[in-house]
């Protein structure tokens, strides 16, 4: 196979955007934050202004609280299209049952499955440093029974 | 104009769909032409042999092509725009050919046109370029491109596994089947099921059916003026009309009686190609 197969492999802005949402699958924070930057950013847009902060501190926050309250959590990426040189948009599908409450949602047992917009900002080293998450809020609230 | 397909040879089969030559009469120059084309749930090695064109898609609103270049996964509607002598000569993969017979990280491509000279060494891309453009026959093209395919690909050629022989039967069905039953014949767990099938395709195999059902919707409709909507949507099991409507619009950015009314796909400019064998 010709090397610059592997060249473009390495180049790769996708490769750590799928990897990241695979770890996210695995349920796996500390692997995720491995491939994002140590100052990078997070706007969880449905939350509004909650939902902006650091990967390392409200992402981690969330996802470990998430995790927590719905113990099988998974996804599924359908899709990862680049927009820009440094911006990749992945379709994600993300499924849970509750167990705990969360965010203000007392559990009730049920699950969710909610279609999720991933946008991923890379720097030059291909690290995560953005990443904006938008899902239909409203609509996942009523799969738990919330409204 | 004139589109000819081919088959693949035996061993090729389960990893590529036809090898195709489309190409203008003598003479014929177009200015302008527009020709679209939903997703369809292949990906494609082309060679332009006539004169650069460029396309038009969510993405790129207006984006000239490279000369020769790989064809990753659409997930929506795109144009081409066609000026000048047309002459193309292409492979089309089955969903997992890319990665399966040339080890290519498939998902990197969708929704992109990359030029082959990135993928493959520069000189053997013009050199093959240069050897399609010596020969008129549209058979002998198609003949060189199975050779360049059969050079490039793993030795041995690969035998399908569990992911192809999915991914070929959501083709078959037309994406109309249950893919729990695609993970339970592929004796797989569903996230290692989903996470092989996303690299070997692009796509999850749930959002690979949607496409490949809107592709045969596309087939189902090509070149009528009038079609019986209800019929259509009862052949595709689409559970209601919202349903049905907001497929079409994610992937064409059209409605359904939208996108009869103004498509211009290939179907209504060429007669349907009879893919015949290699000789």
């Amino acid at each position: 196979m010709n090397p610059t197969v592997n060249q473009q492999k390495e180049l790769s802005l996708k490769n750590a955007c799928v990897k990241f949402l695979f770890a996210y699958q695995q349920r796996n924070i500390e692997k995720m934050l491995s491939y994002c930057s140590a100052d990078g950013t997070i706007d969880f847009e449905p939350l509004g202004n909650e939902g902006k902060g650091y990967i390392h501190e409200l992402g981690k926050g969330l996802w470990t609280a998430l995790i927590d309250s719905f113990p099988d959590l998974d996804n599924t990426v359908d899709a990862a299209v680049a927009e820009d040189e440094q911006t990749v948009r992945c379709q994600v599908v993300i499924r849970g049952t509750q167990e705990k409450d969360f965010a203000g949602i007392s559990s009730k047992g049920r699950s969710f499955d909610s279609d999720h917009i991933f946008i991923f900002r890379l720097d030059p080293n291909n690290k995560i440093n953005h990443i904006q998450v938008s899902w239909n809020h409203t609509d996942f609230q009523r799969q738990l029974g919330a409204l | 104009m004139n589109y000819f397909k081919f088959t693949p040879c035996e061993a090729l089969r389960p990893f590529v769909e036809c090898y195709y030559v489309w190409q203008s009469e003598e003479g014929e120059l177009l200015s302008q032409f527009m020709v679209e084309s939903p997703p369809n749930g292949f990906c494609s090695i082309v060679f332009n042999l006539g004169d650069p064109y460029s396309i038009q898609s969510q993405k790129y609103p207006s984006l000239q092509v490279p000369l020769h270049f790989l064809c990753g996964q659409n997930i929506h509607s795109y144009k081409l725009i066609l000026n000048g002598r047309l002459s193309m000569a292409g492979i089309v993969f089955k969903p997992t050919g890319l990665a399966s017979l040339l080890h290519l990280p498939v998902y990197e491509y969708t929704e992109e046109r990359v030029d082959l000279r990135q993928i493959f060494a520069p000189q053997e891309i013009e050199a093959t370029a240069d050897l399609l453009r010596q020969q008129q026959s549209a058979n002998e093209r198609a003949r060189l491109l199975e050779d360049f395919l059969l050079k490039h690909a793993v030795d041995p050629l690969p035998q399908p596994d569990a992911i192809d022989e999915a991914a070929c039967q959501i083709v078959a069905s037309n994406g109309l089947l249950h893919i729990n039953d695609l993970i339970r014949n592929a004796c797989m767990s569903r996230r290692n099921f989903e996470r092989r099938f996303f690299k070997k395709v692009g796509l999850s195999p749930k959002y690979y059916a949607r496409i490949r059902r809107m592709s045969y919707i596309g087939n189902l409709i090509a070149g009528k003026s009038k079609v019986d909507w209800a019929s259509i949507f009862y052949t595709c099991e689409y559970y209601d009309q919202s349903h049905f409507s907001k497929d079409f619009i994610e992937f064409t950015g059209r409605t359904p009686q939208q996108y009869l009314q103004e498509n211009r796909e290939l179907a209504h400019f060429v007669k349907k190609p009879r893919e015949e064998p290699l000789h």
